[in-house]
């Protein structure tokens, strides 16, 4: 079974966004297309684990802060780096596509052109999102757009079909999301066509998970990545205790400080 | 009777002036564009415009963009020449 590392930070607004939704997705897209998902998840997102892990992986995929040169982890702990060689090694062979700022300028270029990546995907501007603070992350419907869009990729793979054809059909996805939303968010869409106008490919295209096995000749199924479910109603306050208004255990009247009645319950 | 503008048809407003700019960048269209996205978010409720965006290194509300324009450069260049000329 293919084995998918997943990277899942969860430390400063951007990640605490980002992953819950990321974790529903990608573990929906495992049991539907029959793929291993190991999933570092917040404080397992290490350089420590990635490195251990990383080897038993035929694909990366994730979010995490970067620049040209590094992509991190939680806490911003280095996990593929220029300066890093053993680390640049870690998706020879492989898939490398992380969702995150800048790597696609130097730090997906260099690996494929001096350390033997299969295929990968990076973005050369910042990537971006959009967000609803109103909303619990995992019942965002906003930032559902983004990853659902992102994870066209992984599902074309898991599929056979080739890294070319499976960028081609997650851009496609982000143009889709952005249509559905032009609109009543047109600003968005614009957000949604930024991403893909500058998520780059590197490595070959020609990139599949089994190449023994030949590549589906029919189009690629759309994944059907559910929307987040509408957030639970509040719960319902408690109805206030039913009083008798005719038999108060005592009460008094008092009228400008002058107390005129009073009456006690009878035990 | 005058036509109610779209959401759409504003934005494309915004767009379309940071297109006026051509290969000049200047304080004159950050103003323009600024002011076309205060007339796209005029047309939105307190909800949506508290939609937030996270990139350029920032975390930033809808509503916080004319004034992020007028007064960070670096992000007016980006959001300018960049996103608005995808």
């Amino acid at each position: 079974m293919v084995k998918v590392l997943l990277f899942s930070p969860n430390f400063e607004i951007a990640t605490e966004r980002w992953q819950p939704l990321q974790s529903q997705i990608y573990s929906y897209l495992a049991q539907k297309d029959g793929f291993d998902l190991d999933e570092l998840l917040g404080n397992q997102d290490t350089q420590a684990n990635a490195w251990n892990e990383a080897p038993n992986c035929l694909i990366g995929v994730g979010v995490g802060h970067g620049n040209d040169d590094t992509f991190t982890g939680q806490n911003y702990d280095t996990l593929v780096s220029v300066a890093l060689t053993h680390s640049m090694e870690l998706f020879k062979g492989k898939v490398f596509a992380p969702v995150s700022c800048l790597v696609g300028n130097k730090l997906l270029p260099t690996m494929a052109q001096n350390y033997g990546l299969g295929a990968g995907l990076g973005e050369t501007v910042e990537y971006t999102f959009a967000y609803d603070p109103n909303k619990d992350p995992q019942y965002d419907e906003i930032t559902w757009l983004f990853i659902s869009a992102e994870a066209h990729f992984l599902h074309a793979l898991a599929l056979n079909y080739s890294s070319q054809k499976a960028y081609q059909f997650m851009l496609d996805a982000y143009e889709k999301n952005a249509q559905r939303i032009e609109n009543d968010h047109p600003d968005i869409a614009q957000w949604l066509r930024y991403d893909a106008k500058y998520r780059a490919f590197f490595g070959s295209g020609d990139w599949r998970v089994n190449p023994d096995q030949p590549e589906p000749q029919e189009p690629i199924p759309d994944p059907e990545i559910p929307e987040p479910p509408s957030p639970p109603p509040p719960p319902t306050p408690p109805p206030p205790p039913e009083q008798d208004f005719m038999h108060f255990p005592s009460y008094s009247i008092t009228i400008f400080g002058k107390k005129i009645g009073e009456a006690k319950e009878e035990k | 009777m005058k036509k109610m503008v779209t959401k759409k048809e504003a934005f494309d407003k915004v767009r379309l002036m940071a297109k006026t700019g051509g290969f000049t960048f200047s304080s004159d269209l950050v103003e323009r564009v600024a002011k076309a996205y205060e007339e796209y978010l005029s047309l939105l409720d307190e909800k949506e415009k508290d939609i937030t965006f996270s990139t350029f290194g920032k975390t930033f509300k809808r509503r916080e963009i004319p004034e992020l324009l007028r007064k960070d450069k670096e992000f007016a260049t980006k959001f300018i020449t960049k996103y608005l000329s995808v």
